[in-house]
């Protein structure tokens, strides 16, 4: 049994469907990366996987619950799943730490001294020790979206969600935030991202699902769907992503 | 040619380019009339700067666009002095006129020395009235902004309720709560709230009109804060209450104080319409002083009480919303 289970997901805003009977599976450890154009729906996908968003209709299973069934729990959901998100939404008026050891405190009971301590090791490992008492603002996007990321791991998730967390960041520090990201997968933590740095999901991701107006269009190894796309909707955005940066040889069918 | 080339054989750098003729427009010739229509010694130099600029518009325009830039800005100097001259002619014509008849009704000062103890006494009673009253608000405001801004359906009744509440009170004028709670309450024979002192009476009416007002106020400070705040908070694992305590208040806090304290200012002016229901505040006890002194002079020692408290709050709220806009603008 795969460690979350989305099937048959639907999700509507005004109407207006973004997820249309979507199914999907990830198993602990696995690396998964979701791309797309924008608006087919992979933030509505983790931002859902994090019972952000309610949902109109099917089932989200993580360990074999149904969080959104009647003896579901959402708040129990998030500490095991956890997300970072493009805007790195840091809380502006906490400094660093206080930013890291706000859920551990509140949510957890842990006590401030011994969440510090967690924090600190946090911070170690996303290389800003020394930013501990810095405010949000007084950093660049690159460090704030890796504090964000020290502050999600903070809760000990099983699953991180990571949504197009480079796409805010200035190109010449997108590196420092993928190579964290890399290293938590080598770590072996269980992954799902958006995004659209295509040389980074072949790199990093056990699986490459693309997805289009809503669904799954094609799945599988990033060789083979960056390299060898079966559908045509996914050639085509592969060209299009791909020839829209300069230096990256595009991948041809 | 490099910019060194050029700038060794022409230093001036300005004969090169030949520069439009510079005109006087239609709107600053205007401006120049009516100055010297109100105040012709300063008046009568900017114009004579602007019509020497419009001759050499096309000689010399640099020297032109300088005495026209010179002139606009003398100008607007000529009417800031013009109406502060005229300002202080009407007060004065006003105090004089009628052998100082307005003088004698509003600032004689032995009448104003004789009445303030009275006044300042009232006075008291209007500063008691909106501390208290204050503090019943601030708890209450926050209560009717928390119903209003709970999450999820099942309370859609609850804040439906909320919102109907605030409606009414806001829609209300201060003075129809005052006189329904004071006469209202007292006639109910209900325990507990029958046989409150009007002190009371005021401090309810007064907490039922503006906490509608000051939970307005909070709730728009809530909603200013990003959702993606929320969406932060959540994620971690917070709950709404919590989220609300430790994520979106504190940073609502900050904008919520300006129009706080623009409403704290109304509510200190309300404490006056106590009048009306015969407590003896400041503007009551001026009103009994003129009678018997035949002067109204004891309204301006109210006035001044008033003042007093007022123009410090007003310039403090103020400086904070400038304060905020400018760290809005600073943060980008």
């Amino acid at each position: 049994m795969a460690y979350v289970e989305i099937r048959d997901l639907y999700k509507s805003y005004g109407g207006t469907p973004v997820l249309s009977g979507l199914s999907l599976d990830i198993d602990e450890h696995e690396v998964v990366c979701l791309i797309g154009p924008s608006g087919c729906g992979k933030s509505t996908l983790l931002r859902c996987l994090n019972a952000l968003e309610p949902i109109d209709g099917g089932h989200i299973l993580v360990e074999g619950q149904d969080i959104w069934a009647d003896d579901g729990d959402a708040d129990q959901l998030r500490m095991r799943v956890g997300i970072v998100f493009q805007q790195y939404n840091l809380f502006p008026h906490m400094n660093v730490l206080d930013n890291i050891t706000l859920a551990p405190r509140r949510v957890l009971g842990m006590r401030r001294r011994e969440a510090e301590n967690v924090a600190r090791e946090l911070l170690a490992r996303v290389r800003l020790e020394d930013k501990a008492t810095e405010h949000p603002d007084r950093l660049s996007g690159g460090q704030q979206q890796r504090i964000a990321i020290a502050r999600a791991l903070a809760m000990q998730p099983r699953v991180l969600l990571l949504d197009e967390v480079t796409s805010a960041l200035d190109p010449e520090i997108v590196g420092e935030v993928l190579e964290l990201i890399g290293e938590l997968a080598a770590d072996g933590m269980t992954l799902a991202l958006a995004t659209h740095e295509m040389s980074f999901a072949r790199e990093v991701a056990d699986r490459i699902v693309f997805l289009s107006e809503g669904n799954i269009v094609e799945q599988g190894a990033p060789e083979r769907i960056l390299s060898a796309p079966e559908d045509e909707r996914t050639r085509q955005f592969l060209r299009r992503v791909l020839t829209a940066r300069p230096g990256v040889v595009p991948a041809g069918p | 040619m490099t910019l060194t080339e050029r700038s060794t054989r022409n230093p001036a750098g300005a004969e090169e380019r030949p520069r439009l003729a510079v005109r006087v427009k239609p709107a600053q010739m205007v401006a120049a009339i009516v100055a010297v229509v109100a105040f012709p010694p300063l008046g009568l130099v900017a114009a004579w700067g602007l019509v020497r600029a419009h001759r050499l518009g096309k000689t010399d325009p640099s020297t032109a666009i300088k005495l026209r830039n010179k002139a606009s800005r003398l100008v607007t100097h000529t009417f800031g002095i013009g109406a502060t001259i005229y300002a202080l002619l009407f007060v004065y014509a006003l105090l004089a006129t009628n052998n100082y008849a307005v003088s004698r009704a509003f600032l004689d000062l032995e009448v104003l020395r004789d009445t303030l103890p009275m006044v300042l006494e009232g006075f008291v009673l209007n500063i008691q009235l909106f501390l208290t009253a204050e503090v019943f608000i601030l708890l209450f405001g926050t209560l009717l902004a928390i119903l209003r801004t709970l999450p999820g359906r099942p309370a859609a009744l609850i804040r439906w309720l909320t919102a109907a509440y605030i409606d009414v009170f806001r829609g209300l004028p201060s003075i129809v709560v005052i006189l329904i709670v004071v006469y209202g309450l007292k006639r109910t024979n209900l325990p507990l709230l029958n046989d409150l002192s009007d002190f009371w009476y005021v401090v309810i009416a007064l907490t039922l009109h503006y906490s509608a007002y000051t939970a307005e106020v909070i709730k728009g400070g809530t909603e200013g804060i990003h959702w993606s705040q929320t969406a932060a908070s959540r994620s971690l694992g917070l709950s709404h209450g919590q989220t609300m305590r430790f994520v979106i208040l504190p940073q609502a806090m900050r904008n919520m104080f300006a129009p706080l304290l623009n409403y704290f200012i109304g509510l200190q002016k309300d404490t006056s319409l106590v009048t009306v229901i015969g407590l003896l505040d400041a503007v009551n006890q001026a009103n009994i002083q003129a009678i018997n002194q035949s002067s109204l002079s004891a309204f301006t020692g109210a006035a001044l009480c008033f003042l007093a408290i007022t123009i410090p709050l007003t310039r403090l709220a103020d400086y904070l919303s400038t304060r905020r806009r400018r760290r809005e603008l600073a943060r980008g």
